[in-house]
């Protein structure tokens, strides 16, 4: 039976860091910077950056490093494009998700029932798995879109 | 804080999963002193497992219809690299070791005539493909009877072990004959105290030995549930079904002379025995035999006897009691319950 040791060292140090002592502290990141949104329904996104875009649509994307926990080759970059604005309310977990600007979904911060691990399994060969992070709160959006008036 | 999401790319080469981490798994994570891996088997069957050093969890994938994305939270943007669209639950499950694939040995005399193997499979290559933590195989490789001898491992027939067990306990009491104690023998049993110079002399392999110490003995204790259990199988599975008198009496005869220990049936012969006429006749039954199905296993055990006590059906059907539901709440989705006096009584619907 294969075995893959996982490795659980950042997990562990994100875990015992005391709330403030990451830059990405708030009230949904972990300490290392991930967090959770929920949203219901898909999200319908074309295969690759689309040609001949105006300059206000230009505008929508960016251009980004693949972060190091995706990938070990070096310097890939990525397209993403920008589906909305988020604003949260640190006290009182309600959360705001501002779709282009025509809607917005209502939703709050949740602690999750069980922690969530992020693991992270190589594509390829028998390399350890890893247990990059433990996601304690999500901000879900149970609700249907309304309109911005 | 903006958000964006990716799209599509080839650029990745880890898959990253979201784990449900129950109260075990995040304790490991926050202590940080155990191993935690996974073990899959190459097989169809059989699922992925999650193992700390003492535990071991099933995985299974739930998948989800929401979109939930993992964001990289910078201070002004979110950026989204990664939607999952299920996710990875633990579940309780009973550790496994592949007993099948293990050779018996069945007489004392093979042990003479198995070879020396330089690539056998080892206690350590069996535990490889174990779908047990360390501890937990640990502790099944003494209750299974499996030993490593001359480089391979072999499971150990029943017989050879009640054989072994019986030349032990009958040195431990002439020991305590010896030293002058003949009516302290059951205390002396409690603090055993032997090395193997002294089993030695017995002519039994040192593997069948320490096996036998494995199982039977807790820290330097004997455990006569064990002892009792072994010794009363063996009269069950040779009449099958006899009257309880006559068991007792068979019983208290196959048991060394001067080893009086108390004998509590529903204690340690648990799961491998049931009675009926009015508790006056005793029979065995092998769990294993049974359905894995729940409504079929409740329709051979009734067919056996029409009304069981909630303790006595327990250990026919806790392996199918998948969920971990109390006993009296698990019964009743599939039998009558009733309370009669002290005694709970399960019957058919």
């Amino acid at each position: 039976m294969p075995t893959r040791e996982i490795n659980y060292q950042q997990a562990t140090q994100s875990l015992t860091l005391e709330y403030g002592q990451s830059k990405y502290s708030n009230v949904v990141s972990t300490n290392s910077g991930l967090a959770l949104v929920e949203i219901q329904g898909e999200l319908n996104l074309p295969a690759k950056k689309p040609e001949g875009l105006k300059e206000e649509e230009e505008r929508l994307f960016i251009e980004r490093k693949v972060p190091s926990i995706y990938s070990d080759v070096n310097d890939p970059t990525v397209d993403l494009v920008k589906f909305g604005r988020l604003e949260l309310d640190e006290r009182s977990g309600h959360a705001v998700l501002f779709i282009s600007t025509s809607q917005r979904l209502e939703g709050k911060v949740e602690k999750l029932d069980h922690p969530l691990g992020i693991l992270r399994i190589s594509r390829e060969g028998d390399e350890m798995c890893e247990l990059l992070d433990v996601i304690e709160r999500r901000v879900v959006f149970r609700n249907r879109p309304l309109p911005i008036m | 804080m903006d958000l964006y999401v990716s799209l599509p790319s080839s650029n990745c080469n880890y898959d990253l999963r979201l784990l449900t981490l129950n109260d075990e798994i995040l304790e490991t994570v926050r202590n940080g002193k155990e191993r935690l891996y996974i073990k899959a088997t190459s097989e169809r069957k059989g699922c992925p497992v999650v193992c700390t050093d003492s535990k071991t969890f099933k995985i299974r994938q739930q998948n989800q219809s929401n979109c939930v994305m993992l964001l990289n939270v910078d201070d002004s943007t979110g950026l989204s690299f990664d939607r999952f669209s299920s996710r990875l639950i633990l579940e309780d499950t009973s550790p496994e070791v592949p007993v099948a694939k293990l050779a018996k040995i069945t007489d004392m005399d093979q042990f003479t005539s198995l070879q020396v193997k330089d690539d056998g499979y080892t206690l350590e290559k069996l535990f490889e493909d174990s779908a047990a933590s360390r501890l937990e195989f640990d502790n099944l490789v003494p209750s299974r009877q499996i030993i490593e001898y001359r480089g391979s491992c072999y499971t150990v027939d029943d017989k050879l072990v009640t054989a072994c067990l019986e030349k032990m306990l009958e040195l431990l009491i002439k020991r305590g004959i010896d030293s002058g104690n003949e009516l302290e023998i059951m205390k002396k049993l409690e603090e055993i105290d032997v090395g193997w110079e002294e089993w030695s002399c017995l002519n039994i392999p040192e593997e069948l030995v320490n096996l036998c110490i494995a199982k039977f003995i807790e820290s330097g204790k004997l455990e006569h549930d064990l002892v009792v259990r072994q010794f009363g199988l063996e009269v069950l599975k040779k009449h099958r079904d006899l009257k309880m008198d006559d068991f007792l009496i068979n019983l208290k005869l196959r048991l060394p002379f001067n080893y009086s220990p108390e004998i509590d049936l529903k204690r340690s012969m648990r799961g491998a025995f049931f009675t009926y006429k009015d508790d006056t006749m005793i029979s065995y039954l092998d769990e294993s035999l049974l359905s894995e199905e729940p409504p079929r296993r409740f329709q051979q055990l009734f067919a056996l006897k029409q009304q069981w006590e909630v303790d006595e059906i327990e250990p026919f059907v806790d392996r199918i009691n998948k969920h971990g539901l109390k006993i009296e709440k698990f019964l009743l989705k599939y039998c009558k319950v009733r309370r009669m006096g002290r005694r709970q009584l399960v019957g058919r619907r």
